[in-house]
């Protein structure tokens, strides 16, 4: 009796959803930290007094972001667009190698090892090769961002393909159902979680590829990205103006890491460990 | 005439490491029986249900279910109930139960009215919306349960689907599993190390001992149904307990 009176007691209690903490709660600790650390910048910047040329002050940022901000939307726009093409593309392609890899016994072990070691190679080596091949321009960043984002997405989707519960497995196969149904109706969903971990990386990778891509090779003029910006005014020492263009593509990784975040939350928020919380 | 839905005769299973994991098997079950396999691990006794299902291939011997040899064109009438519930967490309740009939190309309606009339069986008709991860150990297998019943199956291989219950749960699924059998006219071979529970679920119970694998002897439990927890209580019970464990120890404790 009083075990059933336990089991009662303990099961709601399992089952009601916590109260959503206020948005306030969450929102207002980072924006706390972020004004004093502003603060505690512009404090330093007046009490040492540094060149502007080593340490601009927030001031001299905001001043930067006024004077060229149409020169730096338009380089974040050009970015975000090889940033982009970059992530779609090894998204794409990362998924159905991985999934050729994971059909053909051969494939897998004969190219697996690669893809896990690639992963290792650092991009500003390969970069210049890249660029010589495919001339300066959109095409060579796109083909630097997927050669450094494509390799976590095929990675990750294949340990996925490759961990389905041998249970779940079994089942399958006691009800006779094709490799069709196989692949669509278990591996796939099974894979998700995988992917999107894949994705996550990629997201990131993308921006730093297109960054360092346009930072080599680059594009000159009104057509150059972020990476030619840096570049520029790196040879000018315009110190506040670069500030300012850090916290575009800063910007720009942040948003490419929430949108993917936000998607493989939508995907996964029913049923999987990882996205459970936010 | 009683027909036999499995004969199983003269069956040795060895795995590819050289263990005997099965050793001269003897076994028929008849249409509508409720068959026990009890043993302490390593007894083959999961083994032997995964031949049966077709998971597993025979070394030598002979194994008929359903008139076929395992895993050749039988499996439309039998299900498998796995130790673990094996739900897909992305699918809900309803969806998961229908899964069996949408790979057999049944279409949606049909199957989703054939997963709720189920569903209503086990009693979780509400939670049909529930993902797996939102539902406690003994309603996720009730889930398994009830997918495995969505086919109509005539034979039903369990393979101790309770063992990670507590104890109370398990005892509740114990009746609700004579209740499913009583309405649905299965046939079950049902794996447990739970001697209790094969006394209480079963007409017969197959003891088997391991290494290697074989069969000691069979044990017939009279007692007719419906049975109800005070079934625990009689004395025959005890007996019939006791006369499954002396099995299991190998005659040591009669002598004692």
């Amino acid at each position: 009796m009083t075990q059933k009176a336990l089991t009662q007691q303990a099961s709601p209690s399992v089952t009601v959803t916590k109260p959503r903490s206020s948005w306030l709660e969450n929102v207002l600790p980072p924006v706390v930290a972020f004004v004093i650390i502003v603060i505690l910048w512009q404090l330093a910047v007046i009490v040492f007094a540094p060149p502007p040329f080593i340490l601009p002050g927030p001031r001299g940022v905001i001043e930067a972001f006024q004077d060229r901000g149409d020169r730096l939307f338009s380089a974040t726009w050009i970015t975000f667009r090889g940033a982009a093409l970059s992530f779609l593309a090894s998204s794409l392609i990362g998924a159905l190698v991985a999934l050729l890899l994971v059909s053909v016994p051969f494939l897998y072990k004969g190219f697996f090892p690669y893809t896990v070691v690639l992963q290792a190679v650092p991009v500003v080596a390969i970069a210049p090769i890249i660029i010589i091949w495919f001339g300066v321009g959109l095409n060579a960043i796109v083909a630097i961002g997927v050669i450094i984002a494509i390799f976590p997405v095929i990675a990750n989707t294949v340990i996925g393909l490759r961990s389905t519960d041998t249970g779940l497995k079994h089942l399958f196969q006691l009800y006779d159902a094709t490799p069709w149904q196989t692949v669509l109706k278990l591996r796939l969903p099974a894979a998700l979680p995988y992917f999107f971990t894949g994705l996550r990386i990629a997201a990131g990778a993308s921006v730093i590829g297109a960054i360092v891509g346009e930072y080599i090779g680059g594009m000159a003029g009104t057509q150059g990205g972020l990476g030619f910006l840096i570049v520029e005014l790196k040879g000018r020492l315009q110190m506040s103006s670069l500030f300012a263009t850090a916290i575009c593509a800063a910007i720009l990784g942040i948003l490419f890491f929430a949108v993917v975040s936000w998607v493989s939350n939508l995907f996964l928020k029913n049923w999987h460990e990882s996205a459970r919380e936010g | 005439m009683a027909n036999s839905l499995i004969d199983v005769k003269n069956l040795y299973k060895q795995f590819p490491d050289g263990t005997v994991a099965l050793e001269n098997i003897h076994l028929t079950v008849n249409e509508g029986e409720f068959v026990s396999l009890v043993g302490p691990s390593g007894c083959g006794k999961s083994t032997l249900l995964r031949i049966l299902a077709g998971l597993e291939s025979i070394t030598s011997g002979t194994a008929i279910v359903e008139g076929k040899v395992p895993g050749q064109g039988n499996r439309d009438e039998m299900a498998f109930v796995f130790q673990e519930p094996t739900l897909l967490p992305w699918r809900t309740v309803l969806h998961n139960v229908a899964l069996p009939l949408e790979l057999k190309g049944v279409n949606r309606e049909e199957r989703l009215g054939k997963a709720r009339e189920i569903l209503n069986l086990v009693g979780l008709s509400t939670r049909e919306g529930a993902y797996p991860r939102e539902l406690s150990g003994g309603m996720k297998m009730r889930v398994s349960i009830a997918r495995a019943l969505v086919t109509r199956p005539q034979l039903l291989l369990m393979d101790e689907p309770f063992g990670a219950l507590d104890e109370l749960t398990r005892q509740r699924l114990n009746d609700e599993l004579l209740m499913i059998r009583f309405s649905t006219g299965a046939t079950i071979v049902f794996v447990t190390h739970n001697v209790f529970e094969a006394v209480y679920l079963s007409e017969r119970i197959a003891v088997m001992t391991p290494h290697p694998g074989r069969m000691a002897t069979l044990v017939n439990v009279p007692t007719p149904y419906p049975r109800s927890s005070s079934f625990r209580g009689t004395q025959e019970y005890s007996k019939l307990v006791y006369e499954v464990l002396s099995e299991l120890e190998g005659r040591k404790a009669v002598a004692a």
